[in-house]
């Protein structure tokens, strides 16, 4: 007698390879489906490292368009969740430059926050607020280049692998780790700064 | 080793960053030195907050609003008329009535100019082809000399040495032949009889043989006479 078997995890695979290809055709129904499935993805990337979330609504619009618009050149040998970061991490970059030029969030923002404004430890626990976060990471991002800024985001923030990460900047490995290794070493400096070390460690 | 480079593999100490060797040396290191121990325990404090932030995943706070905005910019990009590319958008260029117009006569005038100097080249091409053919009779006489058996003497010695240097053209025809002043050099320096009847052949002038020998001896005699009256030859 014949068996037949249902490749479920296959067949769940190659729906999402082709809500990709059939994007690719420019089927808007495929890339509505594309959208809904890594918005959370690109807009999570976008308030790391913006630490805005209008900005990041912003980048998270403009990256699917290039996305919609690009699809063309994207390698199916390549993890889509990679160069769809790629394209999110460009245009935020783009956005921290533009926003730098006009001053508008991180110069002349009503309150800037201070590391004096990093909330009690007590707090951490307790759910926070979108805003409260990206004070936090705005707090500390302040002491990075836009480059370290980037990597640590990536690395540490969305926890992506060092490989995906040179794949995303186009750094070599060298250089992602040199930039991790100070983005580390300043924030970590601040957080033992403002909250001290362990009872008993010192 | 220094400290210093104990320093980094700390802060690179997640996976995937430092190899192995690099892991056992840092493990070595951290047994004997407090300063670097020290070091650990801040970065591993310092984590615990680092770590609560990547956990935090933030989500839109309207999402099917974000989606919505999306695919609408992408439905106005898709039915947006695309950038024509440089080659399309000079191709439209034509399409201006006034440009259309303007290209349409260019074009004619310039097919027009075309054909007619195509008209006079042939023209000019079928003249010369008739010249080529019988130049006597098309106004090439300045440089060929129609000489009868009896005149060749006076045609000789009227144009005298310089003339023997022009142009080219020799025709026999049966009462007569057509020499030119080159022929007529030809005639003194390389002819034979032998070669100028094998190479005209007797038959085809519709003359003997002797008649053909006669008259060339003439032309020969006459020629080599004026060329020497000239005072070139002697």
């Amino acid at each position: 007698m014949r068996e037949f078997k249902i490749d479920i995890a296959g067949s769940q695979g190659k729906v999402r390879e082709d809500v990709v290809s059939r994007s690719q055709c420019r089927d808007l129904a495929a890339f509505e489906q594309l959208v809904r499935k890594y918005q959370p993805y690109a807009f999570s990337l976008a308030m790391k490292f913006l630490c805005d979330e209008a900005e990041a609504a912003d980048v998270v619009q403009d990256s699917f368009l290039r996305v919609w618009k690009n699809i063309d050149h994207y390698d199916p040998n390549q993890k889509f969740s990679t160069w769809l970061y790629k394209i999110v991490a460009n245009v935020c970059i783009d956005r921290l430059r533009a926003l730098k030029r006009n001053r508008s969030i991180f110069l002349s923002r009503e309150r800037d926050p201070m590391m004096e404004d990093l909330p009690d430890e007590r707090d951490w626990e307790t759910s926070r607020s979108h805003e409260q976060l990206a004070d936090i990471i705005r707090t500390f991002s302040r002491r990075l280049s836009r480059t370290q800024r980037l990597v640590f985001t990536l690395r540490d923030l969305q926890d992506l692998s060092v490989k995906e990460v040179v794949e995303i900047t186009g750094l070599s490995i060298g250089s992602v780790k040199t930039n991790l290794h100070y983005a580390r070493k300043s924030i970590r400096d601040i957080l033992v700064r403002h909250y001290g070390v362990v009872r008993g460690e010192l | 080793m220094s400290c210093e480079r104990y320093q980094r593999l700390l802060h690179l100490n997640r996976s995937g960053e430092i190899s192995k060797r690099e892991a056992d040396e840092l493990r070595q290191h951290l047994r004997l030195c407090e300063k670097c121990s020290l070091e650990l325990q801040r970065i591993a404090r310092a984590d615990g907050f680092i770590d609560r932030l990547a956990a935090f995943s933030p989500t839109p706070k309207n999402p099917e609003k974000l989606t919505a905005d999306i695919l609408r910019r992408v439905q106005a990009e898709s039915s947006a008329p695309k950038p024509l590319n440089p080659l399309d958008r000079f191709l439209d260029f034509f399409l201006l009535p006034s440009v259309r117009y303007a290209t349409v006569t260019i074009v004619l005038l310039v097919t027009m100019t075309f054909m007619i100097q195509l008209l006079v080249m042939m023209n000019n091409i079928s003249d010369l082809e008739q010249r080529m053919a019988s130049p006597a009779r098309h106004g090439a006489a300045e440089a060929t000399y129609r000489m009868q058996s009896k005149t060749l003497q006076e045609v000789a010695i009227s144009e005298r040495g310089k003339s023997l240097k022009e142009n080219v053209s020799l025709t026999v025809t049966n009462d007569r032949i057509d020499v030119s002043a080159k022929e007529v050099d030809t005639f003194l320096s390389d002819y034979d009889l032998r070669n100028l009847s094998a190479t005209l052949g007797a038959s085809a002038l519709g003359i003997d043989q002797k008649t053909l020998e006669k008259i060339v001896n003439e032309v020969k005699a006459t020629a080599e006479r004026s060329f020497r009256l000239d005072g070139k030859g002697a």
